[in-house]
């Protein structure tokens, strides 16, 4: 870690091998949130929040 | 001392600025929606925990600042301990960042700024550009050579920019002051205020498929208020 970064060098595009690296995991992370299981989430509550109501005193859309 | 008169109509009005206020907050922010015991199923989500987990890394970069400010540069280059909490200080910040992107995402991607939610959108950006600031200072703030370097190099940036004369990136106590008070107390209390707006409104719901009955029924509500 105390040497100079490798940069892989495309056209315009610049970028740290372990910058692409972090960006290529956060990419993955996103997908498994999005794809993964919530433990547990089969039995939370169906029914949405009570909204409160706007300045009109409207309720807001859950 | 009366601070309300009833209406007709059963409606109280405040007659002071105390009341006026604690209506308000019983209006929009009733306790049940500031400290809620149940969720809709659609938080059932690893999405929703993006933003949690920031909150955890901000609480951590506090603690761990508040060691590093109090024992000083000397004590975090020189000491194994200081080392340690320097060390914790910078992971925190790569963990902050990175679910701060993601919770951006997901909230981009679910267009967060939905149904009244602007406000928590936009204080989410202005606590994003804060948050560079901070990260920029503090690596200004590191007292060591990639600190001057960057410092060096950043001189000439903000002087091009016509800043250079009241935010002098060499000038260590100026960089240090702004990363450890100005810039933190500005992210704490946007962050509380997002918390709120969170609360005030619900979480957003996510986007129904184009195909579903009540997905048509959002696009036909999308395009009425567009016109």
């Amino acid at each position: 870690m105390n040497a100079p970064a490798t940069y892989l060098h495309w056209g315009f595009v610049l970028i740290s091998v372990p910058n692409l690296l972090l960006l290529i995991g956060m990419i993955v992370v996103f997908a498994l949130a999005l794809l993964a299981p919530f433990p547990h989430g089969d039995v939370v509550d169906e029914a949405p929040p009570p909204a409160a109501p706007d300045a009109r005193g409207e309720a807001r859309r859950g | 001392m009366a601070d309300r008169r009833e209406s007709a109509t059963g409606d109280s009005h405040a007659t002071n600025w105390t009341a006026a206020v604690r209506g308000i907050l019983e209006r929009r922010l009733p306790l049940s929606n500031l400290l809620p015991d149940r969720q809709p199923y659609y938080v059932g989500s690893w999405v929703y925990v993006f933003g949690v987990i920031t909150i955890a890394a901000l609480i951590w970069l506090i603690v761990t600042g508040v060691v590093l400010a109090f024992f000083g540069p000397q004590w975090w280059h020189v000491s194994a301990v200081g080392h340690f909490v320097n060390s914790l200080h910078f992971w925190a910040v790569q963990v902050f960042f990175v679910f701060m992107v993601l919770h951006l995402w997901g909230q981009y991607f679910m267009a967060g700024w939905r149904d009244g939610r602007a406000p928590t959108w936009i204080i989410g950006v202005v606590i994003f550009a804060i948050s560079l600031g901070t990260a920029f200072t503090g690596y200004l703030s590191q007292q060591n050579f990639d600190a001057q370097w960057i410092a060096v190099n950043a001189k000439d940036a903000t002087n091009a920019a016509g800043i250079g004369a009241f935010f002098n990136v060499l000038n260590f106590g100026q960089m240090y002051g702004i990363h450890v008070m100005i810039l933190p107390i500005g992210i704490v209390t946007l962050v509380a205020l997002h918390l709120v707006q969170v609360r005030m409104r619900g979480v957003v719901k996510p986007i129904e498929p184009a195909g579903s009955a009540s997905g048509a029924e959002e696009a036909q509500r999308r395009r009425e208020a567009d016109r």
